[in-house]
């Protein structure tokens, strides 16, 4: 739809931010930037699933959980830890809890199911969202695929499970993430063929089938604007009589991407119709100081691509 | 140098990270088997609609076979001796032709196919995607007219998930998990609700606590519905390991040049070498070509001011824009080949590594495709 120049509004409102898209598309690097935008307004919790890549990010060694900058407090949720709290609510002993859940076998049982997988971490999000009402919870969510099975295991359990607390934990899961307009969930694309197409087929599943519109999209690594081809073609003129033959070799070389981006562009536009925020390749930084750049070009985007002196 | 990468393969298994072109370097190595002279299938079980997407077709139906006849290769510039074939996976498909070829026809085989589990199954768990995949690979392999089979598989940790989900199905099905959570309730459903096994009675009791009685009770039926499947279950599993652990398999890494790519493709090499695979080919994708190098400035930069203001009446900023853009490829070709060398340092030797250019087009259809091949692998 439109092309935005800052983040919407109401994005930040929210308890909950979901970060989601294809793999290698800068996902996670997204979410630590806007958990560090985030974190100027309100205590930010930044949640990775099952991985640790986000305290590199912010050049601190990787732990169980800390706080990786200024207001935002990381935690890498595991299934173990999920259970945990919630088998602890459930049963309300940590006696029987530890007698039974630390049990290999059970254990076993739990990793053979990964439904029941996906609804216990799922839970864990709905307690930690519920749980702080001031706070912003923001989900370094999975690739598109594996995101979209997980947020659909409550309906699935709902759908196949006998009554009893399996499908009561489910009917609460699903009131505290979808139904009280506390999430919000933000894509991120780059300017390529299947990242732009699972953005879109993303963004209907999850309207269609979670009533969750998507906030935002965000569009990665943008090198900045092709030339025209009128003026295209002059310059390769141009170039090639006075005998530039490096500069018309970058020229074809960059414009060819350039104008496959704006046609992805265009398509993205065209298949969902969310606010799209365009964010700059950035040039010669990574870890910490690449979050830090993106987090500024989140409250102004600036020049395409951004430059950073080493 | 043409590339004998696929002499003496029966299988080949493409791995790497999301987003680096897994599924369009599956179809160019099945282009090359074909150029070669092979009957090459190429199987793509992600569940997104890549495959398609990747050879410019409206679709692949899910389960059949799509072949791109010797002509359609030829219009599309590419001199195949062999017949392409494409098949993406259609989990449910897989998994009721592996239950059939499992159980014998009668009551069983349908009590299993209409049980409420078994349709869920299909759905729902990842691992049941794997294991209907290497199914699906052991299968096709026995067919008479399968030279080599590639196969594209979801993006890396799932890669692991992949490969192991054979071994994984075993440590669960024999795993007496079942048997002490999941027997007391069949046992105390069918004797009326009295549990009888006390030790596995207590687990099964806090247990159902949790996921409620009567879904461990439908879970108790339909394990012991599917009890009779798991020798044969465990016979294919071994094999499908002991094929891509053979010489006849070949693992293909496949990555991107940027960071985060080469990171989690070493991450995923180091995690297969650990668990007993080797990655023969490492395929780096998407490279962006070196810049050339400048002449002499006193020989083109006046010359071509004056003819930039000459076409562009006047407007000034166009030779600042060309030198960004001459710029801006200098620093990523830079930036790349830094990150490469650190990476090959690291690869065992073993492991050969070959790179795919960065195309003035997108690759998504099959004259691109035909390409990227002729950029590879030559010829």
């Amino acid at each position: 739809m439109m092309i935005v120049n800052s983040l919407p509004e109401d994005l930040l409102a929210g308890r909950l931010l979901l970060v989601s898209g294809k793999g290698g598309v800068g996902k996670s690097t997204l979410a630590a930037a806007l958990a560090l935008r985030a974190a100027r307004e309100k205590p930010v919790r930044l949640v990775e699933l099952g991985a640790e890549t986000l305290p590199r990010m912010f050049g601190a060694p990787a732990a169980c959980g800390g706080q990786l900058a200024p207001g935002v407090e990381w935690q890498k949720l595991s299934l173990e830890r999920a259970l945990e709290t919630y088998g602890i609510i459930k049963l309300r002993l940590r006696l029987v809890y530890n007698a039974v859940f630390e049990h290999r076998l059970v254990k076993k049982f739990l990793q053979a199911m990964p439904v029941l997988a996906d609804l216990m971490m799922l839970g864990h999000i709905a307690y930690l969202v519920e749980q702080q009402p001031h706070a912003l919870v923001v989900v370094d969510g999975r690739a598109t695929g594996s995101m979209r099975q997980m947020l659909e295991a409550p309906q699935a359990v709902l759908e196949a499970a006998p009554p009893g607390p399996l499908r009561e934990a489910a009917s609460w899961i699903q009131q505290v993430l979808f139904e009280r307009g506390w999430s919000r969930l933000v894509l991120a694309v780059t300017l390529e063929e299947l990242p732009v197409n699972e953005a879109v087929e993303l963004y209907h599943a999850f309207r269609d089938r979670l009533n969750l519109a998507t906030s935002l999209v965000t569009v990665n690594r943008v090198w900045g604007e092709a030339l025209g081809p009128d003026l295209e073609q002059r310059c390769r003129k141009a170039l090639q009589e006075a005998g530039a033959v490096h500069l018309d070799h970058a020229l074809a070389m960059v414009q060819a991407r350039l104008r496959i981006q704006q046609r992805h562009l265009e398509r993205l536009q065209a298949g969902v119709p969310a606010p799209l925020l365009l964010l700059p390749e950035v040039i010669g930084a990574s870890g910490q100081r690449l979050v830090q750049e993106l987090a500024q070009a989140l409250a102004a985007p600036g020049v395409f691509p951004r430059r950073v002196a080493s | 140098m043409k590339v004998q990468l696929l002499e003496g393969r029966r299988l080949v298994v493409i791995l790497g990270p999301g987003g680096v072109g897994k599924t369009t370097l599956a179809a160019v190595l099945g282009l090359e088997a074909a150029c070669s002279g092979k009957r090459a299938l190429v199987l793509t079980i992600d569940p997104a609609l890549r495959l398609a997407n990747a050879l410019g077709i409206d679709r692949l139906t899910p389960g059949r076979v799509k072949a791109l006849s010797r002509r359609e290769l030829a219009a599309a510039g590419i001199p195949a001796r062999e017949k392409l074939k494409l098949l993406m996976l259609d989990t449910a498909t897989s998994l009721q032709q592996a239950v059939s070829r499992q159980l014998p026809p009668g009551e069983a085989r349908e009590r299993v196919l209409r049980h409420p589990f078994f349709a869920k199954l299909q759905q729902d768990l990842p691992g049941v995607g794997e294991y209907a995949a290497f199914e699906e690979i052991l299968f096709r392999l026995e067919q008479e007219e399968v030279d080599l089979l590639v196969v594209d598989t979801p993006p890396s940790n799932h890669a692991l998930d992949f490969l192991s989900a054979p071994q994984k199905m075993l440590e669960v099905i024999d795993r007496q998990a079942w048997r002490w959570l999941v027997r007391p309730a069949l046992v105390a459903s069918r004797a009326g609700g009295r549990l009888i096994d006390f030790a596995g009675g207590y687990l099964a009791r806090t247990v159902s606590r949790f996921t409620g009685w009567e879904f461990l009770e439908q879970l108790a039926g339909f394990i012991d519905l599917t009890a009779v499947m798991v020798g044969g279950l465990r016979h294919r599993s071994e094999e499908f390991l002991q094929l891509t652990r053979s010489p006849a398999s070949l693992l293909c890494l496949v990555t991107a040049a940027e960071q985060g790519a080469l990171e989690e493709a070493r991450r995923l090499q180091r995690a297969l070498c650990g668990q007993g695979w080797d990655c023969g080919l490492c395929l780096v994708n998407r490279l962006m070509p070196a810049p050339q190098k400048p002449p002499p400035q006193e020989h083109w930069r006046g010359r071509l001011q004056r003819l930039l203001a000459a076409e562009n009446q006047g407007r000034s900023d166009c030779l600042e824009r060309l030198d960004g853009f001459y710029r801006l490829q200098q620093e990523l070709y830079l930036e790349q080949q830094k990150r490469l060398e650190e990476f090959s340092r690291q690869l065992p030797e073993r492991c050969r590594l070959i790179s795919a250019p960065l195309l003035d087009v997108d690759v998504c259809d099959l004259r691109a495709l035909g390409r990227l091949r002729r950029e590879i692998f030559g010829g």
